[in-house]
């Protein structure tokens, strides 16, 4: 016998209700009946039939309250009138008998008691039996069943018949088969699962604190598979724990019970409960066949040092509770519990954060789950990525965790995305398993580099693993950073349908939150004058330079001869590093021979299209400002001050610009428009109406939804107000658009005026999935952007028509 | 007047039409009274003293840095006002500014000249096609197939790696220079019509022939008993674009009863070409050791006595040309010419007037053509008698002097 501490007090062991007999398929059309089914209280049944060579063994019970039965055994091969009785035993039958109560809906236990029975009956290999009773009354009740061959028995025979070995059947089949019957050998592997004079369900610790917190750790003698369900039974309610438990192996129970080996045989559970719940309860284990075990539950009520300290020792259970308990406290307001859960979360999780895995590999148990990075993004949360391989469905619920006990359940929020390199080195072992096995997840929680978070997979009832967060460096520059994050959305091109959810729910509001770098300081941006500048110029043109700078030379040759560029403030700004020695060297070179004057400005790093031009903006010296990309020739003189005309004379103009026109003298940009790409739904794009159509339209100045920033002339104070360029946005595609959709916003129109006629070296046209990758996510990522600034109502909807 | 002429390279050290006829035109200026005549040639910078990109060579004559390329045809000289150029241009002073070509000199040097000399009439004398091709500027494509326009996405064609937008800015870039030029001048009406069909205006175009030497025309070459005109002579660079491997290859397959024909080759040059081409071409010299000869390079000095030799002379040229300076030199010396029916060379020599045209690049119709003029009785007779004159050099410098002087 056990000398654990067991502190149950009464332990009932109970078989469930057999079927009944009014359920079970009548199998002889002559069975008299005087009495209706319903009516009778008497019922039979059998659990199983084994079959071995020399006969049958029955397990079974009779259920017979109103003392009906006269006699009751067996009808072999359907000969009505010989009854092997039961008793007296028949000579060809062993059997055992005895009392058991039996609980039944709406009856107390002690009422009843029903007649179980193990019996072996010796019979001729393929002979029929039927299980009969006789009633006072005459009647004769008959029940088939059928036979199940000792080796097709299946696990949950054994479990049943395992229940009842301890009541004879291994001694009843020992004493008739041979002690190396596969069927006896069964039984005894069978029977160690339940010893006799094991207790069903014990409770080691019951712990109360004053902060009505229970805490329950103790084991039950059947493994965690074939446990129902596990309740608290008050005289007022009813709670269920099965999932509120966590089961967990006890090796220290295998010493005293070798049998209880290679199993969760143990349990653990923190529940907060009043103490008017705690009063007269019982704890309730229901078995998947049906026994039951009931013990008293008083636990002792002890101070919250010696409960953190328990908690401490099984700190890997408690950690998966604190979050739920936390989230009950702060409903109930208990703010001194909240306090010392709070406490007691951070102090496990500091202790135990650094041994974590950053995997797991149990494919039975939770599946296969790895985490390859994980970015710190402040406000903006936490982005994960990393696989995971569930290939017996577990199915464990996958929690996000703070040490202060906050948690966030994201089972449902992996992005899966393919990751084929992945399947390549499981496939030997899982050939089922698919590409799509990687995940990305933004959890929206505050996360700053450095904090602990954790990863808990939770698998029902309750049994959890734990990870830590890989430490993943997060760039200092945002363009790195992005750079970074973009490069762990493997196969962008497999999905591209699904590429907007994506962004939507994870990406888009992850890279919102990075914030952009802040613009360099005045005193860190170096400007170069060649020649002698205008005195009072009409328009500053802010040329960005990125890569190549001989375009310079190129434009330099189109505006010497071009008498509007006598007053024009004409600003270079190198946004590469790499080119500016180049660049200075050129411009020394080339001044003197066009006669522009010009100057070159650079702040010594790359600070993207907007920030540049936001930069320029700062240094620009007139009034009016034109954007220019530095790939556009002009194609005839005066189309500047065809542009500045336009921008003075017409009606509330906010920004206007040329005709663009490619090499061949197809149209680039007359206008933009917004409107999606099939290839990739849900996004919305800058579309150019009439792109590489010869021009039809009017020389007049005709009215647009966007324009194209390639050569946009505007105010410069309206450019100030709009807060230039949305330096959000990254490598250059949309700003034109937000600022032109802004400028709307405050009550300005813009205006093509094709009087004006430019050239757009435009970069050879590449469809935008044949782009690398990473350029391609970081143009879905800026029309993210866009469309939601759209939705947030920050500016009109360019697909909306304009108001008159 | 002073009068500064710009070529792409000097005589002294490069050996082409286009340097002889710049020259030519210098020294005639120079030589007339009242008019002073400047010459700078391009050369490469190791003619120059280090830290120099001018350099002195005779009291009128300078040397000048440059190396362009096909496709940039920008100098690498300073443009500022203090650069030898610059200073060079101050000193002379010129009213008149010519270039002849802009290769290897730079297109930035027309726009630096109108910058130091505002007044200066600026007139540039254009040569082959290298505006409009970056091959060379022959206006055959890169497959040898003949080009008749020019036009960036024609020419991303025989330049994949040159993308339309880079093709695009080149000619523009070129465009940007010529709109400084007050006067174009082409030798030959087609060259002008390929310049103006790019877009160069034509009313500052200009069709005027290069200043050829004047020399005595040379008494028929006298025949012994029974020969007939059968001495055939190529003078010019050995390029394949002159075709002269296709001349070997035609007098390879005349019949060898053919007596008395024989092609004799005076140029060189053949080191400027790849491996193939010099093997090629020697391989043809070897085979052919009865008909052909190959005598090497001459200079001007030694032309009238090298075609009194002869009685025909051949050109086989794959490209257009442009007013080949030889046609002219073989009218003035009385030597009818036998040439493709190709640009340049058919517009200056009339077929069965002042020689015979051949289909181009073909040796079978020019083996025909050779045979034909070798042994058709009268012919070779009846062409030297209507050989163009070509104009007097004292005319020709005096309408480039008008040139200079209209604005």
């Amino acid at each position: 016998m056990s000398n654990q501490p067991v502190s149950s007090e009464h332990i009932l062991k109970q078989p469930a209700p057999s079927p009944s007999l009014q359920e079970a398929p009548a199998t002889h059309p002559q069975t008299p009946t005087t009495k209706p089914p319903s009516q009778r209280a008497v019922r039979l049944a059998i659990d199983v039939i084994v079959r071995v060579e020399t006969g049958l063994f029955f397990i079974g019970g009779l259920y017979d309250p109103d003392h009906e039965v006269e006699t009751f055994g067996l009808l072999a091969s359907g000969q009505l009138d010989t009854l092997i009785p039961f008793s007296p035993p028949h000579p060809a039958l062993r059997i055992q008998t005895r009392l058991r109560p039996v609980p039944m809906d709406n009856a107390s236990p002690e009422d009843v008691n029903q007649n179980e029975f193990v019996a072996f009956l010796t019979a001729k290999a393929g002979m029929r039996v039927h299980l009969a009773v006789r009633l006072r009354n005459g009647e004769t009740l008959v029940q088939a069943y059928p036979t199940v061959a000792y080796s097709a028995l299946n696990a949950t025979h054994l479990t049943q018949l395992g229940l009842h070995s301890e009541d004879g059947l291994l001694e009843l089949a020992e004493s008739v088969l041979d002690p190396n019957h596969g069927f006896t050998a069964a039984l005894r592997k069978e029977s160690r699962q339940a010893v006799d004079g094991m207790p069903g369900l014990c409770i080691d610790h019951a712990l109360y604190t004053e902060s009505a917190l229970l805490c329950l750790y103790g084991w039950s003698a059947s493994p965690a598979h074939s446990i129902r369900r596990l309740f608290l039974l008050a005289p007022e309610t009813q709670i269920e724990l099965t999932e509120r438990i966590h089961r967990l192996p006890r090796p220290d129970l295998t010493e005293i019970f070798p049998e209880l080996r290679d199993g969760e045989y143990g349990f653990f559970g923190l529940l907060a409960l009043a103490p008017k719940q705690l009063s007269g309860a019982r704890l309730h284990l229901e078995m998947q066949d049906g026994h039951r075990t009931t013990l008293f539950l008083k636990p002792k009520v002890v101070e919250w040092t010696e409960f953190a300290v328990f908690m401490r020792s099984l700190w890997c259970h408690a950690m998966s509770d604190l979050p739920t308990l936390l989230g009950h406290c702060r409903t109930l307001k208990k703010s001194r519990l909240t306090k010392r859960l709070t406490h007691l979360a951070t102090s496990l999780v500091e202790t135990h954060h650094a041994d974590l895995p950053l995997s797991v590999s149990a494919p039975a148990e939770h599946g296969m789950i790895a985490l390859d990075r994980a970015w710190a993004l402040g406000a903006g949360g936490c982005l994960l990525t990393g696989w995971r391989f569930d290939p017996y469905g577990t199915k464990p619920r996958i929690f996000f965790h703070s040490p202060a006990g906050q948690s966030l359940e994201i089972t449902d929020c992996l992005f899966p995305v393919p990751r084929p390199d992945v399947a390549d080195v499981h496939r030997d072992h899982f050939p089922e398993m698919t590409e799509d096995t990687g995940f990305l997840c933004r959890v929206p929680f505050p996360t700053n580099p450095g904090d602990t978070r954790l990863i808990e997979l939770r698998r029902a009832p309750g049994q959890s693993r734990w990870l830590r967060l890989p430490d993943t460096r997060v760039a200092r520059s945002d363009t790195s950073l992005i750079n970074d994050i973009l490069s762990w959305v493997p196969q962008p091109q497999r999905m591209r349908r699904r590429l907007y959810a994506l962004f939507n729910d994870h990406l888009g509001p992850t890279l919102d939150a990075i914030e952009p770098r802040s613009p360099p300081a005045t005193e860190d941006i170096a400007t170069h004058a060649f020649g002698v500048p205008p005195e009072a110029p009409r328009v500053s043109i802010l040329v960005p330079l990125y890569g190549r700078y001989d375009f310079l030379r190129h434009q330099l040759a189109q505006f010497a001869d071009d008498p509007d560029f006598q007053a024009v403030d004409l600003l270079y700004l190198v946004d590469d590093p790499r080119i500016l020695t180049e660049t200075l060297e050129l411009a020394s070179a080339v001044q003197p021979l066009f006669g522009v004057s010009f100057r070159v400005a650079h702040a010594g790093a790359n600070l993207g299209y907007a920030a540049i031009n936001n930069l320029g903006a700062r240094f620009a010296r007139a009034d009016t400002l034109l954007l220019l990309n530095s790939d556009i020739l002009p194609l005839h003189p005066g189309w500047l001050a065809t542009l500045l005309d336009a921008l003075e004379h017409l009606p509330e103009a906010g920004a206007v610009a040329p005709l663009l026109l490619f090499p061949e003298g197809a149209v680039q940009h007359a206008g933009m428009v917004a409107g999606e790409h099939p290839a990739f739904p849900g996004f919305l794009f800058n579309l150019h109406p009439g792109k590489g159509q010869a021009w039809n339209g009017p020389e007049t100045p005709s009215e647009q939804i966007m324009l194209s920033a390639a050569c946009l002339l505007l105010r410069t104070a309206d450019y100030l107000a709009c807060g230039g360029l949305d330096e959000g946005y990254r490598v250059g595609d949309f700003e034109d658009s937000d600022l032109c959709l802004v400028l709307r916003q405050r009550g300005r129109r813009l205006y093509l005026a094709p009087a004006a006629k430019l050239c757009h070296l435009e970069r050879q046209s590449q469809q935008l999935a044949e782009q690398g990758d990473r350029r391609m996510l970081l143009t879905l990522y800026n029309a993210w952007r866009f469309g939601d600034k759209i939705r947030a109502g920050r500016f009109p909807d360019p697909r909306l028509a304009m108001e008159a | 007047m002073r009068v500064l002429i710009l070529s792409h390279g000097h005589p002294r050290f490069s050996k082409g039409g286009g340097e002889f006829a710049a020259y030519a035109l210098y020294r005639g200026i120079d030589a007339r009274v009242g008019e002073e005549a400047f010459f700078i040639g391009r050369a490469p910078t190791a003619f120059l003293a280090a830290g120099s990109e001018v350099m002195a060579i005779a009291p009128r004559e300078y040397l000048i840095a440059g190396q362009t390329d096909a496709m940039g045809l920008q100098t690498g000289i300073r443009l500022d006002d203090g650069g030898d150029f610059a200073t060079l241009l101050r000193t002379i002073n010129p009213d008149a500014i010519h270039f002849h070509h802009y290769l290897h000199l730079g297109l930035e040097l027309i726009r630096v000249a109108r910058r130091l000399c505002p007044h200066a009439k600026i007139v540039l004398t254009l040569h082959e096609f290298m505006a409009l091709c970056v091959h060379n500027g022959q206006m055959i494509k890169t497959n040898h197939s003949l080009c008749f326009h020019s036009n960036p996405l024609d020419c991303h064609q025989c330049f994949p790696e040159h993308p339309v937008n880079e093709l695009f800015l080149r000619e523009r870039y070129i465009k940007s220079f010529f709109a400084q030029v007050d006067c174009f001048i082409a030798p030959s009406h087609f060259l002008a019509r390929r310049y103006v069909d790019w877009g160069l205006p034509a009313e500052r175009l200009h069709e005027q022939e290069n200043l050829i030497a004047d020399m005595p025309r040379l008494p028929d070459r006298p025949l012994t008993e029974g020969e007939t005109r059968g001495r055939f002579a190529y003078f010019g660079q050995l390029t394949p674009y002159k075709g002269v491997d296709l001349l070997i290859d035609a007098f390879s397959r005349l019949p060898k009863s053919l007596k008395g024909v024989s092609l004799d080759i005076y140029g060189g040059g053949l080191e400027h070409f790849d491996e193939k081409f010099r093997r090629r071409m020697q391989e043809l010299f070897d085979a052919n050791p009865r008909r052909v000869r190959w005598h090497g390079i001459y200079s001007p000095e030694e032309l009238p006595g090298l075609m009194a030799s002869i009685d025909w002379v051949v050109m086989g040229s794959i490209w257009w040309e442009n007013s080949p300076l030889v046609i002219q030199e073989a009218f003035r010396l009385g030597r009818p010419v036998i040439c493709p029916n190709l640009g340049g060379m058919a517009e200056k020599v009339a077929h069965e007037v002042s020689g015979l045209h051949f289909r181009a690049r073909d040796p079978l119709d020019l083996a025909e053509t050779v045979r034909r003029a070798a042994t058709e009785p009268g012919l070779w007779e009846r062409l030297v008698a209507d050989l163009p004159k070509p104009p007097a050099p004292e005319d020709v410098v005096g309408a480039h002097l008008a040139l200079y002087g209209s604005r």
